[in-house]
């Protein structure tokens, strides 16, 4: 069943009142992840949650892992009992962990590894254009973290036209990435045969409203099916989609064929046959559910045992050195979300350290306004030629999908309504 | 106990001064007004920064005369950085700047090869010859010994039966006490 | 007479708010204690000075040291010196009232390089600091940073080492971003390329690992003087285990511990 179609401007369902979290710096309009195979056009989203003290669901999330709620000697004990049914005799891989060789994948990989005795597989989808430090992270993690890893470079002609269309038709280029990094995931626990995959942190801590409760990913006929979560159910596609209701870059996987695009050469960003997921137990679990995860933490864990470098420079459109920093088009994804739902990047890093107590509400604040929302330059032009768009038609479609509640023109600029404040 | 005096003329860190003087057992004075000297056993002159503008605000306070009257009558007087600077004749310093006289000598420039591995300032630290009198006190507070950038080139010394401008822990340029001996210098 | 030239240990405490804090690469805030109580265990261990690093003053447009220094100066007779967000010569009086013995100045003299001539006139040059990040871009090239290593100037920091000097800077502090929080070794080839070609002492910064590294850098980089924080901050090594080392490897070094 397809979501919702809106009318053409384009009103991404977006709250009536825009606020920001009372403790954070996240505005009300950051969505959750919803289910990409049926996104063909700008349309409506679930949003980050505010409970009733204007506090967003994320710090929540947050508070419980510091003060008390959650027993970490016992998540920890859950977690080594996991580990203790699945751990390998004999060398051979037990676990799963995809990954790209930043901070938050060399932390799970390794302390997996040094820590809990298992023989994690390490699997890859390629960025579209590596940047010379995310290669060399990618190789420390390998060569200095030391594990197997299976890189999967996607073939760029389909790559840049996925994802190109993304940009046009729905202003998320990075569509294609996640997906295909998604269901890489899965494909490679199958083919494998590793039945435990391990992401790092859960969705619930930047504002997936997932539950404090929950350790993994879940089925639809799950119990827990009646929270709105769309974007985390594996079967992405129900029993009886056909290839004109599944959409990939906003059209119709149908109308690829038509075209002449092979099905082989889409094949890697469908998901796998939920079935199969189902017969091998398959299960995606948190680690950031039985460990308590802090990014900045993972950050010197990195650095002190993978030689993890952070970045020479801030990254574009925030303050921060140490996060997303191996594509050199991330700029364009954090840029399109800022022209969607009005925050960047840099408000989701202050968002996150202040969640972790690293720095104060008012610090974020600041920092927020000095630098969210600058326009990543230094790749631009690599970025048009990537996906094939003169300047021209980048600025319209940009503008194209300002949204009025959002924007406004100040003589010749565009300018946020709302700004976050003290 | 006898009060020390430490001149306040905007320039100088007295604050470290006067908790590394009480820190020794001083009883201490911070004072700006010349008038307040009257009741110091001894008198320390602080300092930091560029000669011309120290003495000019020192002269406009007043208290060039204040300490030249205090001195000659015998009050022992203490300069520290730029103040034992002020105690010459004269400095060079972004100009040319008369001092106080107390001491004849000028204050030039010490210029270095680059290459040569010779470091001005010289900041770090050094052994002390402990002095005697009200300033051993003084002395003992801290070792410390450091140079400014300008080096007090002392042409002659005056021997004053109580009292030698010296070099003091929390200051910069060493002069030895006796007439005779060569000043210290790099 | 000869005097030796005593080479310098300076612990350097990078502060955010009220916590001293240790990143790497110098990224991130883990806090690893309070800047009173490492100061004071730092000066009773024999440290031959101090520096406070406000490291996120640039970043955020704030500076407030001024109540840390205050109290770092009430118990601390070691020189103290004090950078991060100094924008004025208002700054620069400000700290000094409050303890300060020098200045250390990144972020603004590379916007202003006049200001360092100002600050020179106003306060003598041994009270400035000039501070320099260097990221290695090269071999025998490193680039010069800006708001704690997070914004490219595109200046030569060899060249930009000296003019800071000409300028009027008493003192060059220079922190090699590459090296800095990784334990894993100075950037001895950093500061050998500065040290020799200015009048100036040259204090070296970032890498240190054991004492073996500031041996290291001191007789093949020329260093005038040694930071080091992560080795003390997280007790790896005491001072006088440090300055002991040093003196085996016969290194001139103040062996006196704390006060007199």
């Amino acid at each position: 069943m397809l979501s919702n179609q809106l009318s053409s401007p384009p009103h991404y369902g977006l709250p009536r009142q825009v606020t920001f979290c009372k403790k954070c710096v996240i505005p009300n309009t950051r969505p959750t992840a919803s289910n990409e195979y049926t996104h063909h056009h700008a349309r409506g989203h679930d949003y980050i949650s505010f409970d009733a003290d204007g506090v967003c669901s994320a710090c929540r999330f947050c508070e419980a892992k510091f003060d008390g709620t959650i027993d970490w000697l016992k998540r920890e004990n859950e977690l080594i009992s996991l580990l203790d049914r699945h751990r390998s005799r004999d060398g051979l891989y037990d676990c799963l962990v995809p990954g790209s060789g930043g901070k938050d994948s060399i932390y799970a990989s390794h302390i997996l590894k040094e820590k809990y005795g298992m023989h994690p597989l390490t699997v890859t989808w390629a960025p579209h254009l590596y940047t010379d430090i995310g290669w060399k992270n990618f190789q420390n993690w390998i060569h200095i973290g030391g594990f197997d890893n299976y890189l999967f470079t996607p073939n760029g002609e389909v790559h840049r036209l996925l994802t190109r269309n993304a940009f046009l038709n729905l202003l998320h280029p990075f569509q294609p990435f996640i997906l295909g990094q998604k269901t890489f995931a899965i494909k490679m626990a199958a083919r494998f045969g590793i039945p435990l995959v391990f992401y790092g942190p859960s969705p619930g801590e930047n504002g997936g409203n997932t539950p404090i409760t929950q350790n993994k990913y879940i089925f639809t006929d799950a119990q827990q099916a009646s929270y709105k979560s769309a974007g985390f159910r594996l079967d992405y596609i129900d029993d009886t989609a056909n290839y004109d209701q599944i959409y990939l870059g906003g059209k119709k996987v149908a109308d690829y064929l038509k075209e002449g695009v092979l099905e082989g050469s889409l094949s890697p960003y469908l998901p796998l046959d939920p079935r199969i997921t189902r017969e091998k137990n398959i299960e995606f679990h948190f680690l950031g559910y039985y460990l308590k995860w802090v990014p900045q933490e993972c950050y010197y864990y990195s650095a002190e045992h993978a030689g993890f470098e952070a970045n020479p420079m801030r990254s574009e459109g925030t303050y921060s050195k140490y996060s997303s920093l191996d594509d050199k088009i991330d700029g364009f994804f954090y840029y399109t979300t800022y022209i969607k739902f009005g925050y960047g990047r840099a408000t989701q890093d202050a968002a996150q350290e202040i969640r972790h107590r690293h720095i104060t509400r008012e610090e974020g604040v600041a920092l927020v306004n000095r630098f969210d929302g600058e326009f990543p330059q230094k790749y631009f032009k690599e970025f048009l030629e990537y996906i094939d768009v003169s300047e021209e038609k980048f600025w319209q479609t940009v503008d194209e999908f300002r949204d009025d509640s959002l924007w406004k023109k100040e003589r010749d600029s565009w300018v946020l309504r709302h700004k976050v404040a003290l | 106990m006898k009060k020390i005096f430490i001149i306040d003329y905007g320039y100088g860190n007295l604050f470290g001064l006067k908790k590394a003087l009480a820190y020794a057992g001083a009883d201490v004075v911070v004072s700006a007004y010349p008038a307040d000297f009257s009741g110091a056993a001894a008198l320390v002159l602080p300092g930091v920064g560029a000669f011309g503008e120290g003495i000019s605000e020192f002269e406009k306070r007043g208290f060039k005369k204040a300490v030249l009257d205090a001195f000659f009558s015998g009050k022992p007087l203490l300069g520290i950085c730029l103040g034992m600077q002020f105690l010459f004749d004269k400095s060079y310093e972004f100009g040319e700047h008369a001092g106080l006289g107390i001491i004849s000598g000028e204050v030039k420039q010490l210029s270095v090869q680059p290459g040569t591995f010779c470091k001005i300032p010289h900041i770090g630290w050094n052994a002390l010859w402990p002095p005697d009198g009200i300033l051993y006190t003084l002395l003992s507070v801290t070792r410390r010994v450091r140079l400014t950038f300008w080096l007090t080139h002392v042409i002659a010394i005056v021997f004053f039966r109580q009292l030698f401008a010296k070099l003091i822990p929390l200051a910069y340029s060493f002069i030895r006490k006796r007439a005779g001996r060569s000043a210290y210098k790099y | 007479m000869d005097i030796p030239k005593i080479i310098r240990i300076i612990p350097r405490l990078d502060i955010k708010g009220a916590n001293v804090i240790k990143g790497v690469h110098l990224e991130c805030l883990r806090v690893v204690g309070d800047p009173g109580e490492m100061a004071a265990r730092y000066y009773n261990q024999g440290a031959d000075e101090l520096i406070y690093m406000d490291v996120v003053a640039s970043l955020y447009g704030r500076n407030n040291l001024l109540n840390i220094v205050e109290k770092a100066s009430q118990n601390i007779f070691i020189p103290l010196t004090v950078g991060g967000g100094i924008r004025c010569l208002e700054d620069i009086r400000n700290i000094l009232r409050a303890g300060a013995d020098k200045v250390a100045i990144n972020t603004h003299a590379i916007k202003n390089p006049d200001f360092i001539t100002e600050a020179a006139k106003a306060f003598g040059s041994q009270c400035i600091v000039g501070s320099i990040e260097a990221k290695r871009i090269s071999s025998g090239k490193w680039e010069a940073y800006t708001d704690n290593g997070r914004v490219v100037t595109g200046l030569d920091v060899v060249e930009w080492g000296k003019r800071l000097v000409s300028l009027g800077a008493g003192e060059l502090l220079i922190t090699s971003i590459d090296q800095e929080g990784t334990s894993k070794g100075y950037d001895v080839d950093l500061i050998r390329s500065i040290a020799p070609h200015v009048c100036v002492p040259v204090i070296a910064c970032g890498g240190a690992g054991n004492p073996q590294d500031l041996t290291d850098v001191v007789k093949n980089g020329h260093a005038d003087a040694v930071a080091a924080a992560h080795i003390f901050h997280y007790n790896q090594y005491s001072i006088q285990a440090v300055k002991e080392q040093l003196k085996d490897r016969s290194i001139p070094v103040r062996m006196a511990a704390g006060n007199l």
